[in-house]
Parts: C-alpha cells; structure tokens; sequence
C-alpha cells in the first residue's frame, strides 16, 4: 500500500491544533498543570485524570516498545509502538530501516498529497548515518518531496531533509 | 437463578445471499425451537450489532413480530458483548423484569469478491483525528494493533511461535472432530510457520476465520428452564473488566487483560474457583489471546501459557480441554457467541465425537476492541456442584 493508496489524515474539532503543529514541524502532546504528558486524543490527564489540558510539544525522540511488520503491502511496512521521553506512545510506522525493541527512533513529519500531515518514526542509527547532526524534527515539506518523487514510503525510505529544530 | 434454555446457529461461515436481519430471525426461531418455545414467549430481546453496515437495530424486533416485549434494546461491548447479553439477560429474569430473554448476534462481513478482512477495515478508514493519522501511516486494520500487543507478549515472557502454533495445532484437532468447523485438516507445526505473515509477529494461522451467520441464545429462570426441552445450562457467575491502560510508560497492554477482573468476578459470584472449571471457551480473535486469557484466569502463571500449549493440555485428551469445537481460529467467527455457543453444546452433552468426559463446568470469555473490554461467564449443568 502507498501513500496515495491510504485512507488520508482528518482533523476533526479536538485536533485542529495537533495537526497545526504537525505542519509547522513540531509534535504536540497533551499537557496537564501538573506536568503529566498525555496521547493527544485524550479528554482527561493519563496520569491525574486532570480535565485542564494544554498542548505542548513533544522532543520528538523516543524508543520501541513494539513492533509489527504488514507484509499485505510491498515492500513490508514496519510499524512501531514508541515510548515517547515524555512518556506517552505513539503508534507509527517507521521508516528508513528495520527496528526492534528498544531501538531509538527520531519523529519526522510525513506531508502526503491527499490529507493533513502525520508523524512517522525513523531509527536514531539510520539517520546519522546519513549525515553528522544531531537528528530532530524534519519539516513537512523536507519529508514530501521524498514521498512525492515516487520513493516508496515504507522501510526502505531515507529522509534526508534538512533540520529545522 | 438463571439458565440457558434454547441454543440457534444458523448455517455459518462462506453463506452469501442473507442479512444481517434474515441471520438473527434464522438463529432466533432456531433458538425458540430448541428450547421448545413459540417466538411469542419471548417477552426480551438484546441485540448485538456488528460492525458490518446495515448492522442489526431495534426494527428487528417488530420485523420479527416479537409484540408487547417487556425488555428491547442494542447492547455492545464489541468482542465482550455475548457475556454481557447474558449476564443483562439473567439479571433480567432474576428479577422478574423479563421471563423469556432472547440474546441474538448476526454478521455478514463476507461477500463472494473481497477478502473477508476487509469487512474489518471500515471502522479505520471512517476515523478522524489522530486514529486517522495512524490509519494513513498504516495502521489500518486491528490485526496491527493485536501484532502489537503478540509481540509485546511474546519478547517480554519469551513465548515463541512455537507455542502460539501449538494453540492453532490444538484448535484444528478440536475442529477435526466438529461437523460445523470450517477448516477440519489437520495441521502440523511446518503448516504453521509457512502459513503468510498476515502482520508480523501473526501468521495467517494466528488469526481468527471471518465468518456471515447468526446465533442466539434463549435465557430463562432456572426453574421454567428445567421444564423445557433441553438440559438447563445454569449462568452461575458473570463478570466484566474494561481497564483501558493508558498508551504511555508502565502500560500493562498486552501484558494482562481485563479477563483478570472479569475472571475473578465470575468465579466469584459462582463460587467457584479456576481448579473447579472442566472447560475453557476462550475469545480466540488470535492465538494469542487464548494465551494471556488462561493466564489472566489463573489456570498457569504470567507467561506460562505457552509452555502449557506446547504441552498439549489445550488438545483433545489434554489436561485442560481448551476451545473444544475448534473455536474463531477453525470453526466459525461469530464474536462472542463461538465460544458461548461451544460452551452450551458441551454442557448439555450434545457435542457428539468431540464431547468432553468432564463436562459440568465451563468458563466462557469475551474480548472487545484491542483487549479493551472483556466479558465472563461461568455456566455450569444443574448437576455441578
């Protein structure tokens, strides 16, 4: 399955601003007074149950809890439960290479044709060896032009874009 | 107390040509039948619709000519929802709400063109929001999210596919031996691990049938049941657990489900405990799911299922007969009503080459969502203890 394949990204009234974020390069996460980071679909703190809720963007690096590999698609898609530092999961898929359980993996945003962006996960490892900087949150439009020219999107993919954080 | 009194299965599996709506009256007027009641004795009706669109609603109940019900309404716990049907059921009767409680699920996912897993596609291609962000990275079916939680399972406990096959080995054994199943060949472990990775770390053999049919259940008291055609099949205990762990560090997802409080409740309110049950229907969406399920019953410890499998207790013969018609994985899909119906069949005696020799108690499970919500049951014959 491709990008052009895949049901596109919708926001709805609660995520306008998360999907705000995700175009101007930056992952948001739920925040409450007490600091607890929370999934950004949640309607009370994970943590404290608290109902007063900000947003607050995400460092945008965390490690694999679990993996899956839909091998329906070609090639494979590897997909990844990510233990954001901030604590909560974000469900992925990843790019540029393999992972497995533990592995630290970088956010990028994926800006497809169709639809709002969505974030993706790309292992630490594969990306510095693709240069020396210490990775962080590629922009939209970076990560597009390697979805739009035709690079397959799935495990093979190298984001090479530039660093905008 | 109460009782399941009539059992209807309608012809189930590849039956193309029939709604959701003709499935529920076929598996209701079965279940009437069964128990030796008229369709106008009915005085409740629960309904569980499927995610298959048109799915079940309450015109069922007038189409049917079900008049003058005393108890109506849709009830869903997705995968949980037979033993919660039930559990409303008797207390409905217990409490003089109801007298005569129908419990009905009806599906059609399958057509003669696609795929039968594409029936379950729908729910991520409607989402919004950030469901709808993972549903474009390719999350877009609940196999992947079950694929999580298997390989959360199996690296942190050690479980191998190895052991997840010796579930499936078991079920087709069970199968062979159960003139409803629709796959009764025999597998060997080679056919197990050459079967396609559907998701990784699941096999095709991993994962459960999708099936179009329809089955009911008809519960009463105890006493009326006693008078009706069949061998009473008394609800002892019920029990739900639904407990979400958030998405973040230190969840326990995949780990332990709500089977765990479900469980205990159940066995509970029947005074019962795990060593007392002879039989175990569990909610087999995946191989997988019997695993923790047993675990989370406390018939062996965090972890241990796999070795328990791979030792045959599961099969027939086996110490703990498991799954015992072959259940989602070789029999038929019908959500919480294959290992509810299994249950009933073994109870009354009546599963033929396949009946086990011990019989009178039986714990049944429901699994909704991705191990989000669970259902119990404890039935037993009017002889149990």
């Amino acid at each position: 399955m491709s990008d052009s394949t895949r049901v596109p990204a919708r926001r709805d009234e609660m995520t306008g601003a998360w999907f705000d974020g995700l175009l101007s390069g930056r992952l948001l996460l739920r925040v409450c007074p007490q600091g607890h980071s929370s999934r950004p679909d949640v309607l009370a703190c994970d943590v404290c149950s608290s109902p007063d809720l900000d947003w607050a963007a995400s460092e945008g690096r965390g490690s694999v809890v679990a993996r899956a590999v839909d091998h329906s698609t070609n090639p494979p898609t590897c997909l990844a439960v990510v233990e954001l530092t901030e604590g909560p999961w974000l469900i992925t898929r990843a790019e540029g290479s393999d992972v497995a359980r533990g592995d630290v993996v970088v956010v990028h945003v994926v800006q497809p044709d169709r639809g709002e962006p969505y974030p993706v996960v790309v292992p630490a490892a594969a990306l510095s060896a693709l240069r020396s900087d210490p990775p962080g949150l590629l922009t939209a439009r970076t990560v597009c032009a390697s979805v739009t020219n035709g690079t397959p999107s799935q495990t093979r993919a190298r984001p090479d874009g530039r660093r905008t954080r | 107390m109460a009782a399941i009194a009539g059992l209807g299965l309608t012809e189930v599996g590849k039956v193309y040509g029939k709604t959701s709506f003709e499935f529920a009256a076929e598996a209701l007027s079965l279940a009437a039948a069964d128990a030796g009641l008229a369709t106008s004795d009915i005085d409740g009706l629960l309904i569980n619709p499927a995610l298959t669109q048109p799915a079940l609603d309450l015109t069922l109940a007038r189409r049917l000519g079900l008049r003058d019900l005393r108890l109506l309404t849709l009830m869903t716990a997705y995968g949980a929802s037979a033993g919660v049907m039930v559990a409303q059921a008797a207390q409905a009767v217990d409490s003089g709400a109801a007298e005569a409680v129908a419990c009905v699920f009806a599906d059609n996912p399958r057509s003669e063109t696609g795929s039968g897993a594409d029936a379950y596609r729908a729910s991520s291609l409607q989402a919004l929001g950030v469901r709808s962000a993972e549903s474009a990275a390719g999350l877009t079916s609940t196999t992947h999210r079950y694929a999580f939680a298997a390989d959360r399972y199996m690296s942190t406990f050690g479980v191998s596919h190895d052991e997840l096959g010796a579930v499936a080995l078991a079920q087709r054994q069970w199968a062979a031996l159960n003139p409803v199943a629709a796959m009764r060949k025999p597998l060997t472990l080679e056919d197990y691990h050459t079967s396609r990775w559907v998701v990784e770390p699941l096999h095709l053999l991993d994962c459960c049938l999708v099936s179009n049919g329809g089955a009911a259940v008809i519960v009463t008291t105890s006493e009326r049941a006693r008078d009706l055609r069949q061998p009473a099949v008394e609800i002892r205990g019920w029990g739900q657990g639904h407990p979400a762990p958030p998405f973040r560090a230190d969840s326990t997802f995949g780990l332990t489900t709500g089977a765990k409080p479900s469980g205990r409740a159940a066995l509970a309110m029947a005074g019962l405990g795990v060593d007392d049950i002879q039989l175990r229907e569990i909610y087999d969406c995946y191989t997988y799911t019997v695993l923790v399920t047993l675990e989370d019953y406390g018939f062996c410890g965090p972890g241990e299922a796999g070795a328990l499998a791979a030792s045959g207790a599961l099969a027939p013969g086996g110490r703990l007969p498991t799954n015992t018609g072959g259940g989602q994985l070789s029999s038929f899909y019908l959500w919480g009503m294959t290992p509810l119906h299994e249950a009933v069949v073994q109870i009354r005696g009546q599963a033929g080459e396949r009946q086990v020799t011990d019989h009178d108690t039986a714990i049944v499970s429901g699994n909704g969502g991705i191990l989000e919500h669970h259902s119990t049951l404890v039935l037993a014959s009017e002889a149990a203890a």
